[in-house]
């Protein structure tokens, strides 16, 4: 029961940030209700923000603060560790016994901090790949050859539809094969100079010649 | 507990595995410009098969070249006969049931030989390029490897080579959604000692239809300036070739002041090295006589959308999506 409550209210925050939600729902639907709420809202804006390619510097500020308390509690950690040890070695230098400082003891004490290091790091290039592939994958290509950012992305939804209207060029659509021959012709002329496929574009050129 | 001698082998594995990564995309683009050679240097026959999303056909081979001269000829062996003969720059497609032959010279200025793409280096930002298990096409033995897009904007591309020749045997261009979009590939495969006869005369058929299809391109301008630019071009696409097509009565109207000539067609060329799309800027004659919208043909997309007086139809062999953003983001240059 409670889990569909909880179901209902994700669909009227995903709703309202989608501005979908009818203005009288908007007036109902109290946000500030439930923490869980907030947490979710947030939650959905970080992803619709990541699929649009909007991260804004605030989201990388975050990443990089939690790698830095990252460090920071490795640090603390290991410098504890390493007071604990220097206590220990105190006590017994004050206690006069014999101590030898072992080739592990020492190794530790060394391996530990670059673990922690090499840890954090390791998060740290974790976290920029991530958001590097959001940003190749989902997000803003840069164009090599342009000063201008390019928003490609926004046009995905758009093109899904260009994608289910498409139509396809074969003999039976003997207008919009007139239409785009000259143009498909002359990409494919330029396309059999490409030699790395091979035949492949000259075929591609031939079979769409001989078929129409 | 790691010793020092772990940690120097950790550290030494990395080292080599990176230089491991360098020396085999190397070995990947020697491999990739051998076969760019293969093909154009070798007599052979054989039959492949090609697929456009899910139409199939079957085609005849036979690729003859010397010192002089590159023929080959290309047979369909599914329905209606047809056939097209390529002699160094003239290219003959006869459809006998019809008693129909068309001839076209290609453009003198394009080279016959296919060439390496200036920025085939940097085809591992933009794809990763796996090495895949040896396999076996057409009884040749092929080394497999493929190059996957690094986004959504290009097709990923599944190589077959020759591990003796160089030659292509097979290629798969894989969508986005993992699905092959188009694929040729050998099913027979013969390499031929000694060139195969030309053995075509055009005088065989001169009871067919003839029709010549001369270039209607009464001047063509290569590398000029352009007024237009892409303003959403997928990562690594560069501008390769920029050609502006005028018509002759553009060009024979002596009271029309030169500064004033426009040319009727604008064609752009952008290609990240392995993918292309050709760009057209024109002026705009009415809705029924452009593409209008996206239209597809397997691999290969087109969209076409009007811009003030102006027409732009974008056509590549990249997904719809990269076709229609280009269209869409294209501007005249202030």
């Amino acid at each position: 029961m409670r889990g569909m409550v909880m179901s209902k209210r994700k669909e009227k925050i995903s709703a309202f940030l989608d501005n979908d939600m009818h203005r009288d729902e908007l007036m109902s639907f109290s946000l500030s209700a439930e923490t869980e709420d907030a947490k979710t809202v947030q939650h959905y804006q970080m992803i619709g923000d990541a699929l649009r390619g909007e991260m804004s510097d605030a989201s990388f500020v975050d990443v990089s603060l939690a790698v830095r308390e990252a460090l920071a509690g490795e640090n603390i950690a290991d410098s504890n560790h390493v007071n604990q040890r220097m206590n220990q070695q105190t006590t017994a230098s004050a206690n006069k016994a014999d101590h030898v400082v072992s080739p592990t003891w020492d190794l530790s004490a060394w391996f530990r901090p670059v673990a922690g290091m090499a840890f954090a790091v390791l998060v740290a290039v974790v976290m920029v790949m991530t958001v590097s592939e959001q940003d190749t994958g989902t997000a803003t290509p840069v164009a090599a050859n342009t000063d201008k950012q390019p928003v490609i992305q926004s046009t995905t939804v758009a093109a899904d539809d260009a994608v289910k209207n498409s139509k396809t060029l074969n003999a039976n659509n003997v207008e919009t094969n007139q239409k785009a021959d000259p143009y498909i012709n002359q990409h494919l002329e330029y396309a059999t100079q490409d030699a790395l496929q091979g035949r492949l574009p000259y075929v591609r050129a031939v079979s769409f010649e001989t078929e129409k | 507990m790691p010793s020092r001698s772990h940690i120097l082998a950790i550290f030494v594995a990395l080292c080599l595995s990176l230089l491991s990564t360098n020396s085999f995309a190397a070995d990947l683009f020697d491999m990739l410009k051998r076969m760019s050679e293969a093909d154009q240097q070798q007599n052979y026959q054989g039959i492949f098969i090609l697929r456009k999303s899910d139409k199939l056909s079957t085609m005849r081979v036979t690729h003859g070249i010397d010192d002089n001269d590159v023929w080959e000829s290309l047979e369909a062996l599914d329905g209606e006969p047809r056939k097209v003969v390529r002699h160094n720059d003239q290219v003959i497609s006869i459809f006998p049931e019809r008693k129909l032959v068309i001839v076209r010279r290609s453009d003198n200025k394009q080279s016959l030989h296919p060439k390496l793409p200036e920025n085939i280096d940097q085809l591992d930002l933009f794809y990763t390029i796996n090495r895949r298990e040896n396999d076996r096409i057409a009884n040749h033995q092929a080394l497999v490897f493929d190059l996957i897009p690094k986004d959504q904007y290009r097709y990923g591309y599944q190589y077959w080579v020759d591990k003796n020749t160089g030659m292509l045997l097979r290629c798969d261009l894989i969508s986005e959604n993992r699905t092959v979009v188009e694929q040729m590939m050998f099913t027979s495969l013969e390499y031929l000692k000694e060139p195969p006869s030309q053995m075509f005369e055009l005088q065989q058929f001169e009871t067919f239809n003839q029709q010549v299809l001369d270039e209607p391109v009464v001047d063509a301008q290569y590398g000029a300036d352009i007024a237009w630019t892409v303003n959403i071009l997928p990562k690594g696409f560069v501008l390769t070739q920029n050609t502006m097509r005028y018509s002759r009565s553009a060009i024979t109207d002596t009271n029309a002041p030169q500064e004033n000539i426009q040319p009727d067609l604008l064609h752009m060329v952008y290609s990240d090295g392995l993918a292309s799309v050709s760009v057209f800027v024109e002026k705009y004659q009415g809705d029924d006589k452009h593409l209008q919208g996206a239209s597809t043909m397997g691999a290969v997309n087109a969209y076409g959308h009007s811009l003030g007086d102006y027409f732009v139809t974008v056509v590549g062999e990249v997904p719809l999506k990269t076709v229609q953003a280009m269209a869409q983001s294209i501007s005249k240059v202030p």
